[in-house]
């Protein structure tokens, strides 16, 4: 006899419905064994591979469940019952909302804001940290680095031919492609622009798993040194330049004065960031494969990015222990055994390793928040469930369950919820523009954020939470409620249900103690961000515009004509109306770009010690006067070092460098760097080039005619609105060579204000949420005890009518208010001390627990619930026993 | 007592052929009847939905019969079409054949 195959046996017993299952399973197998006898093996197969795939089996579990219950005799629509009590609770939920219209909206308001920038956050969370990158099994997907750590580079860009190595030698990887940013002049068009251009081997794409749009990518061997010049565009870029002309491909464009073909175009949502420097990764338009030997290129240039794939099947760690392995053979090879290795990161945390500390953070603040705003309304239906606990107990007396009384609560409670949950993803939706917007400059895959079903359901589970936690204390409360208690409530003390008010006061102790620890954690930020903002950059940076001009080397071969450039470019900037003063520089401070490394050696440091690592750049006389770097010793440049030939090697160094010598008497001293000898003519204050609030290494100046750059930024003071004089820039420019566009025009005040902009957004939210959380906190407070003054005016009347004194009521309530306020204060420091070990690196040269921000928070709260306090108490001591007795 | 049920065309053919099978309907033996007479292949789990609902519309009752060592000592279910289900059959056809009238006068048309 035939029998099931064991596959298709087990597949159907788990989709069948349970008390049918071994009858049918009977029948199909005798279905089987006829079809193999009368029509063959192979229709037989596939008769039963469509049993399995066809979609009967849900449909056999809802008709057998109908079935049983017709059986039964009861109604054959499943969800009859269930539904029309579900109805019923909701209507009467609903009629309770729109009885009490204020309070329905106070609540629905709250949660919507609490609900709604819990989504706005979490979607740039998911966009950013969680979504996978859109590449073919993302996870695979690393970066490799080099750790040289002994000279102060813990991560660092790997040179050529150790790509080289990598490829001949790594087995668990299905290849290595070297990426590199930089730009290229687009040439021959209307407007010339300079172009962010990614250089990478051919394999790139096939490593991505990306296809291209339109055309081809990179094919093997495009990559090598004299093959055809080709180029594969972004998507925008197409579109952007080409107005999405479909028939661009093979039609040819000038790059740095070369020709190239298009051969293809990039999808749409192709993204990938390539590491431009180590800490800004940046989004290239344009494609090249780059056609530099990397065999032949030199060791210690490290220079470029490494993107590979872990071959199927591979774990990260076997991975990550193979390319150890292969670091240790190098290190002994090359590197003297000073600890040289390579190591890997997957290609996802990697670029947005800088930012994943911050969101985190936000999106835990953003949830304390949220609990705040549910516990508030937890404690504004228990106040209010007090004054329905007539009604509570008529419903208990009718026979309704404890069951049936807390799902009621539940109901409600989730009603608040449902609706808030609605009106939050507007919110969300509305809110996540303006977050992304306002988040700061390189937020990696900022674009990608979005909100879509997967925020949908994330708001879903939030409001089913909220749901709960709202309901949770009342319906607790309400099954509990004793029927002689309720009806007897007018007679007996009126001080409230125990219970209630016990609970009421346990939940506004956690209130404040997470406003106190979102007040702290804002505290902390904004402190940071005072010093950061306070920081002096070693620069002017008022008034000032920058422009970045790259010369190509086809036009300008050699440093002479580069030099010429830029002193005619400048001399003729200097003398235009309303500007004051012009200069270039290679490295612009803050700038993020072209920064330059080179080792030197002072002539006072003895043979034994390391030389020091410095950067580099080459300037226009009159950088210094134009940025507004003070000059602390010798001069600056003058024209005179610009003679070229004649000339001694001049320097200016910075006061990190000149504290080599001793009482930093550099000038006149010489230093060797670069494989030559220069003499130091000035010292100069550090200017900052890479954060506003951290210093550098110490700092270098050549004048450029001594040293010619390709790529300067020129920069330009003014008095007038800086960015009026693009314009003039521009045709300054053009006068002199047609074809030489300018790139990255900005402010040096944009470029100060952005180097603090990922703290002043964490700051700027978390203050917020830290805000909202606790003027909600302490309104609990107040609703609390305003609602116990309510409910206890018969009490003070009397003890009034006693002879208790106002002060002496005034101060029993703001006491019980305040014992409130310090146990949630106290548990709320306990709390802000955990979160400011998680913060520790998030804040700028204050202790995780500052002693200013854990004083200040806590006594301000204080204050503040003090005040919340008092208004009640002062109701409470003006109650007229006479009015009070006479009720009675 | 034949008010208001409808039968669709997937439930008349296996009622039909449930009929025509008698005593030995299961759906393993309709299914066969079905293939042979009305020319198409169903799935056993789609005869068995079809089965059930004619069931909760009262057209068939079923039977477990005792297990029989043959088939591994498993109890095998019959179906017998009701007298309810033979009268909504016959309205149907009745039904049916109203709205066919008049159509074999009809010029026959013939696919390429």
């Amino acid at each position: 006899m035939n029998k099931l195959p064991r596959v298709a046996s087990f597949l159907l017993r788990i989709l069948l419905p349970r008390n049918w299952r071994d009858a049918i399973l009977e029948e199909i197998t005798e279905a089987y064994r006829l079809d193999v006898e009368t029509r063959g093996y192979y229709v037989a197969r596939r008769a039963l591979r469509r049993e399995i795939t066809s979609c009967h089996w849900m449909r056999l579990r809802l008709e057998a469940r109908r079935l049983r219950r017709s059986e039964r005799g009861g109604s054959s629509s499943t969800w009859n019952t269930p539904l029309s009590s579900w109805a019923k609770d909701v209507a009467y939920a609903s009629r309770l909302l729109r009885r009490s219209p204020g309070f329905s909206m106070v609540a629905v308001l709250t949660l919507a804001l609490g609900i709604g920038a819990s989504s706005a956050i979490f979607s740039v969370v998911d966009g950013v940290l969680l979504r996978p990158l859109p590449y073919r099994t993302p996870d695979q997907l690393v970066y490799v680095w080099d750790r040289l750590e002994w000279i102060g580079f813990p991560r660092a860009s790997v040179a050529g031919p150790q790509i080289d190595d990598l490829r001949n030698q790594a087995t668990l990887f299905d290849g290595f492609a070297a990426l590199r940013t930089g730009t290229l002049q687009l040439t021959g068009i209307e407007e010339p622009e300079e172009v962010e251009t990614a250089f990478a081997s051919a394999n790139v794409f096939d490593l991505l798993g990306v296809r291209s749009a339109l055309g081809r990518g990179f094919l093997a061997g495009e990559d090598v040194e004299g093959a055809e010049n080709i180029v594969v565009l972004t998507d925008g870029f197409w579109q952007r330049r080409f107005g999405a002309d479909p028939e661009v491909l093979g039609s040819s464009v000038t790059l740095d004065g070369n020709p190239y073909t298009v051969v293809g175009v990039l999808p749409r949502d192709f993204r990938f960031l390539v590491h431009h420097s180590l800490s800004q990764p940046s989004g290239a338009e344009i494609w090249l494969p780059d056609q530099t030997d990397l065999a032949a290129a030199q060791r210690g240039q490290h220079r470029y990015a490494v993107l590979s794939r872990i071959k199927d099947g591979v774990t990260f760690d076997q991975a990550a222990a193979e390319l150890a392995a292969l670091g240790e053979q190098q290190d002994g090879q090359w590197f003297g055994d000073n600890g040289f290795t390579f190591f890997a990161i997957p290609v996802q945390e990697d670029l947005v390793n800088n930012v994943r500390p911050t969101l985190l953070l936000l999106l835990a603040a953003v949830g304390l928040l949220l609990l705040i705003a549910a516990a508030n309304i937890a404690t504004l239906m228990l106040a209010r469930s007090q004054l329905r606990a007539r009604e509570i107990a008529v419903r208990t007396a009718l026979g309704a369950t404890r069951g049936r009384i807390a799902w009621l609560a539940l109901v409600e409670g989730g009603q608040f919820a449902v609706l808030g949950g609605v009106l939050g993803f507007l919110v969300a939706m509305l809110g996540m523009d303006t977050l992304v917007s306002f988040a700061p400059v390189g937020l990696p895959r900022g674009e990608e954020v979005r909100v879509d079903g997967r925020i949908f359901a994330f708001t879903g589970v939030v409001t089913f939470v909220v749901a709960v936690l709202c309901g949770l204390a009342p319906a607790f409360h309400n099954s509990k409620l004793r029927l002689s208690e309720s009806f007897g409530e007018r007679t007996r003390s009126g001080s409230g249900h125990g219970g209630s008010m016990r609970a009421r006061n346990l939940i506004v102790v956690a209130e404040i103690a997470l406003s106190l620890v979102l007040l702290t954690g804002a505290g902390l930020l904004v402190r940071s961000l005072a010093i950061m903002t306070a920081a002096n950059p070693g620069f002017a940076p008022n008034h000032v515009l920058a422009a970045d001009i790259s010369l190509p080397a086809a036009r300008y071969p050699d440093g002479f004509s580069r030099a010429a450039f830029f002193d005619e470019f400048v001399s003729r900037l200097s003398e235009a109306p309303g500007i004051d003063r012009a200069a270039a520089t290679a490295t612009l401070p803050l700038g993020y770009v072209n920064r330059n490394q080179s080792d030197c050696r002072p002539d006072v440091l003895p043979e034994a010690e390391d030389a020091i690592m410095t950067d580099y750049m080459a300037v226009l006389p009159n950088y210094f006067t134009t940025m507004g770097i003070e000059l602390l010793a010798g001069r600056f440049f003058t024209a005179d070092d610009d003679e070229r030939d004649a000339a001694p090697f001049v320097v200016i160094i910075d006061e990190k460098l000149a504290r080599y010598w001793p009482d930093g008497a550099a000038v006149g001293r010489r230093l060797s760097h670069l494989g030559e000898d220069w003499t130091v003519v000035g010292v100069v204050r550090h200017a900052r080039i890479v954060q506003v609030y951290e210093d550098d290494r110490p700092q270098i100046y050549s004048p450029h005619a001594q040293l010619p750059f390709r790529a300067m930024t020129v920069v330009v003071k003014s008095e007038l609105d800086p960015t009026a004089l693009v314009p003039l820039i521009r045709a300054n420019v053009h006068e002199l060579d047609s074809n030489q566009p300018i790139a990255n025009v900005r402010t040096m005040s944009s470029l100060v204000s952005e180097s603090t902009a990922k703290q002043r957004f964490s700051a700027s939210l978390m203050t917020a949420f830290a805000l909202v959380g606790s003027l909600l906190a302490v309104l609990g407070v107040y609703g609390v005890l305003s609602y116990t003054v309510t409910n206890r005016s018969r009490e003070i009347g009397i003890r009034m009518a006693l002879g208790a004194q106002e002060s002496g009521v005034l101060r029993l309530f703001v006491r019980q208010g305040l014992i409130v306020t310090v146990a949630g204060i106290a548990i709320g420091i306990a709390g802000a001390l955990v979160l400011s070990r998680v913060m520790s690196n998030l804040v700028f040269e204050i202790s995780s627990a500052d002693p200013l921000t854990f004083t200040v928070v806590p006594v301000v709260l204080f204050l503040v619930a003090g005040v919340a306090c008092v208004v009640p108490a002062r109701r409470a001591s003006r109650v007229d026993p006479l009015a009070v007795l006479r009720e009675e | 007592m034949t008010k208001g049920v409808h039968l669709g065309e997937a439930e008349q053919l296996i009622l039909l052929a449930a009929w025509r099978v008698g005593d030995d309907a299961t759906a393993a033996t309709i299914r066969q009847e079905v293939a042979a007479r009305g020319g198409r292949t169903l799935t056993v789990s789609s005869i068995y939905v079809t089965l059930m609902r004619l069931q909760s519309k009262g057209c068939v009752s079923s039977d477990l019969s005792d297990p029989t060592p043959v088939r591994g000592g498993k109890a095998k279910r019959y179906f017998s079409v009701t007298e309810k289900g033979i009268a909504i059959l016959q309205e149907t056809r009745r039904r049916m054949e109203k709205m066919w009238e008049g159509m074999d006068k009809a010029p026959d048309v013939r696919h390429a």
